[in-house]
């Protein structure tokens, strides 16, 4: 859902832009007026495409559209260049946010009599940000960029995304619009032909000026290919740090290449025919290598991308935090899926990057959930958060912090540490001083935790100890016996034996396809992140989109055991992090610790 | 949504896969479309004697059930096996992400639901049966005829005739859900609790409907006024994974909830008998059809409406249950 504006802060943007937009609607409107006469030179080009709309036909209506933006740049060049760019602005607020440019909620009805304003009017909702429309259940929502609108709808050809959705479309074929009639459209729902639209579809409540600007916007809308396409191809790339193992990358990048030859490129000419004509592309995968320190992957990235742009980066490992890659991707609007990384960026806003969790933020953020929903702690209980000043640390401790806070409990104590250094038996006996009868949370990994048994001294032992899986890296036994009777440690993943079925799927694939066995954890996200893939790419077709390319993910089914690591990833809507979950569990004495799962999967 | 996938899966995996596929193990000359081509199997072993109930002998594309008997090799029934079902398509190299589950149905007979086929083509049952130190591995090869190009009509047609009513009974099932507060609530006092009842299932990514749902309650919550606490509404999220209660709170508030809406989340176990309940249940959360169900304080009657209300149409349901 678009994030919500204040009104105070909406009324203030909103002064001036009502003045700028005075001042720029004269010359939008004359460019709206210029535009009218040639889009129906496109129509009539798209019109006599016989069945359907062909791939070289939609490239006409494109390359049309693109002149008509070029066009109506250079006229508006004239009198500033910010103008079109601010009329696209106020028709994206409309578009995405239900906000008019006079700053008040967008208002509509539907269902005949349901009054709506707002948010629930955006248009983007159903429509999408791509404008390629949508499928929920039994109602379908046909799509609304400029190219679609200001040409016929001739069949089922003509509706983007799954096949499903396509079939459904029940009322070809459809007349072009034109700005009167879409106006019509949008206010009294119906459409050229003069049928009514089902009452799904909001009635809007726009005056002449604001009709204007959301014209213009739609005209615009997914008006042109986003870039990584070529007439013939569409470019990706995976992203890998020069630290990472020869064999992680092996199992990271054999898999994906494997998809893209056999899978994909071999098989194009079938499935092409299958599917009537859609005109897929054939898929490149380029390799980004990033060298050097994290602060100049940015640079690197950008020159990358300019020597050859990809339309998405897919997959990724590097060490360290995956920020410098995020923002990148975030910055050119670059769609980037499934990175494998314990170090994402957390936000709540949409964006451009998908990941597969929010890795040990997602740890920490189990763990405070856990002690205050699950174990009730007395509210005056002291709680300690000891962790190393490095991204790992800091990472699980704001994970906590966070979420400890949004719960309503007390102020946390923290011990940081140096970001690298030892701590021993010393240290440890310096923590019972402090953490006597405490939560003690202490984020470290195997070589820090040497000594803790010190903390098990009777009387002076911490209540209760919390750790982290990712850091304790497999090596469950650095946990000594003496502290296990009281330790919980929040693990992010499926139990051992736990992952047997999906690991006998990939195995297979993975059999089947030579590939060998390097690293299963990283070839099985791989191997998840194809499946997406090939089904993602055959919904979007020929519409090259990365705004429809992300709504396809978004739209991808709940996947219960498709993973080695992860019991369910569900995927929805502006969700970007498909795997929700985190267990507490406790391990048993001995050298072959067995795993006690101690809550469920989601912890409220 | 099933449908979607089963058919992309078709098209991805078509042709040149007969040529591709290392040459299956053809043991079983017999065959018949969408028929297992044996009934009995030995495993390799020859620990285990294996054999398919003949009336689930057929797998369609699509979920599945089957049951089957464990013999051991002197022709016994085994008991306290522990059995493993993998559906796989030997020339694709590839099986499918729902796993099987098995279950011991006594006297060596095993029952297996959610066997899911992708698509149509030549599928491998791979079965696995240990009991103690013994293991034994049988494949049952199947032809699977394909579906394609069925059902999606329906539902669009029902949608333009406007909406279905019927009048039923349910049995609340018995669990506890988290409100937007993240208080616990036991279901059945909340439906109880003497106010008319008027529920919708959601989700608060939702694009479409959910939002329709919604501001039709609130719609209907702004009519009724004063009086609109004296109803209980009860919004129960299809994705509690993603919606826990303090997105439940903040959705609530887009449409102005307050008190007499509840918004409810919990376990995904817990979601789903709820959706079970009240026949609600759907293989996807994008999948997602509308539905209202409503019930008088006094009745023991439910009313379930599926598609779609305006506020007129809402209101008229809301008065024919409210004082019954």
């Amino acid at each position: 859902m678009p994030e919500s504006v204040t009104p105070e802060r909406r009324n203030a943007r909103n002064v001036g832009v009502e003045r700028r937009l005075r001042r720029n609607m004269s010359v939008a409107s004359g460019v709206l007026r210029r535009i009218a006469p040639l889009s129906r030179k496109a129509r009539t080009e798209a019109f006599q495409a016989s069945e359907g709309v062909k791939a070289s036909r939609i490239q006409a209506v494109v390359s049309h559209v693109w002149f008509l933006l070029l066009l109506s740049a250079l006229l508006a060049s004239g009198a500033g260049a910010a103008t079109d760019a601010d009329t696209l602005r106020l028709g994206e607020a409309m578009y995405r946010k239900g906000v008019l440019p006079s700053g008040r909620p967008m208002r509509a009805s539907v269902q005949g009599d349901i009054q709506l304003s707002g948010e629930m009017t955006a248009c983007a909702n159903c429509h999408r940000r791509s404008g390629l429309g949508s499928l929920e259940g039994t109602v379908l929502t046909p799509p609304t960029n400029g190219v679609r609108l200001y040409a016929p709808l001739q069949g089922i050809a003509d509706i983007p995304g799954p096949f499903m959705k396509s079939t459904m479309f029940k009322n070809p074929p459809r007349p072009a619009y034109s700005d009167a009639s879409l106006a019509d459209a949008l206010r009294y729902g119906r459409d050229p032909a003069g049928r009514r639209f089902g009452e799904t579809m909001p009635r809007y409540l726009l005056d002449d000026e604001e009709m204007k600007i959301m014209l213009f916007y739609l005209k615009h809308l997914s008006a042109e290919f986003s870039p990584g396409v070529t007439r013939d191809e569409i470019r990706f790339a995976v992203i890998l740090g020069e630290d990472v193992k020869p064999s992680d990358r092996a199992a990271l990048l054999l898999p994906l290449e494997a998809f893209f030859r056999e899978e994909w490129n071999d098989r194009l000419p079938i499935i092409t025919r299958l599917a009537a004509g859609r005109p897929y592309r054939k898929a490149v995968l380029d390799v980004w290598e990033l060298k050097g320190p994290s602060a100049t992957w940015g640079g690197q990235l950008e020159a990358r991308y300019r020597q050859k742009p990809v339309f998405a980066v897919l997959g990724g490992l590097a060490e360290g935090s995956w920020a410098p890659v995020h923002r990148f991707c975030e910055k050119n609007l670059i769609p980037c899926i499934l990175p494998l990384t314990d170090l994402p960026v957390v936000s709540t806003n949409d964006g451009y990057t998908l990941y597969f969790s929010k890795g040990l933020y997602q740890e920490g953020e189990a763990a405070a959930k856990y002690l205050s929903r699950v174990f009730a702690l007395a509210p005056d209980k002291r709680v300690i958060q000891l962790y190393r000043d490095n991204e790992q640390g800091n990472a699980l401790a704001l994970g906590f912090a966070d979420t400890w806070k949004k719960l309503g409990n007390a102020p946390l104590a923290s011990r940081t540490l140096p970001a690298a250094g030892k701590t021993g038996e010393n240290f440890w006996k310096g923590v019972v001083q402090e953490s006597r009868n405490a939560v003690l949370l202490a984020w470290l990994g195997p070589d820090d935790l040497a000594g803790i048994e010190a903390l098990s001294e009777s009387g002076k032992r911490p209540a209760t100890l919390f750790v982290s899986a990712t850091m304790l890296a497999g090596a469950l036994t650095s946990l000594p016996d003496a502290v296990r009777d009281f330790t919980f440690i929040a693990w992010p993943t499926r139990l051992p034996g736990e992952e047997e079925y999906s690991r006998s799927i990939v195995s297979n694939w993975l059999k089947y396809k030579k590939i060998p066995i390097t690293n299963m954890t990283i070839s099985s996200k791989a191997y998840f992140l194809t499946r997406l893939l090939s089904n993602v790419l055959l919904d979007m077709a020929g519409d090259f989109y990365r705004d429809f390319f992300l709504e396809l993910l978004e739209n991808a089914t709940d996947q219960a055991n498709s993973s080695v690591s992860y019991p369910n990833l569900s995927f929805g809507p502006g969700q970007r992090y498909a795997s929700k979950g985190c267990y507490v569990v406790t391990i048993t004495r001995g050298q072959n610790p067995k795993v006690i799962r101690q809550s469920d999967w989601i912890i409220y | 949504m099933k449908f979607v996938v089963a058919f992309l899966g078709l098209l991805l995996c078509c042709p040149p896969v007969q040529a591709a596929g290392p040459a299956p193990q053809d043991r079983h000359t017999e065959s018949a479309p969408g028929q297992a081509r044996g009934f009995f199997q030995t495993t390799e072993n020859g620990a285990f004697r294996l054999e398919l109930s003949p009336g689930v002998g057929k797998l369609e594309q699509g979920p599945n059930s089957l049951d089957m008997t464990v013999r051991d090799k002197s022709g016994l029934t085994v008991e306290g096996a522990e059995v493993a079902i993998t559906p796989w398509m030997p020339s694709m190299g590839h099986g499918v992400w729902d796993k099987p589950v098995v279950t011991e149905r006594g006297g060596g007979n095993y029952h297996a639901e959610n066997v899911k086929i992708i698509m149509g083509g030549r599928w491998d049952l791979r079965i696995t049966i240990r009991k103690g130190t013994l293991e034994g591995r049988a494949i049952f090869p199947f032809d699977v005829t394909e579906v394609v190009g069925q059902a999606p009509q329906k539902g669009a047609e029902k949608q333009e005739e406007g909406y279905e009513r019927s009048v039923t009974s349910y049995h609340v099932p018995n669990v506890t859900l988290l409100n937007q507060d993240g208080e616990r609530v036991r279901l059945r006092s909340l439906i109880d609790s003497g106010k008319p009842v008027i529920m919708d299932f959601i989700f608060t990514s939702c694009t479409t409907i959910c939002p329709v749902l919604s501001a039709g309650l609130a719609n209907l919550r702004a009519e009724l006024g004063g009086k609109a606490s004296g109803v209980q509404i009860i919004s129960i999220t299809i994705d509690p994974e993603h919606d826990r209660p303090e997105r439940m709170k903040e959705y609530g508030s887009r449409f102005n909830a307050g008190e007499g809406w509840t918004f409810l989340t919990g376990s995904r176990d817990d979601i789903g008998r709820v959706l079970q309940a009240f026949d609600a249940f759907i293989v996807d959360k994008m999948s997602h059809e509308p539905l209202y169900i409503l019930r008088g304080p006094n009745s023991d009657e439910w009313v379930r409406i599926k598609g779609l209300l305006g506020l007129g149409n809402l209101l008229n349901e809301f008065r024919r249950i409210e004082n019954r």
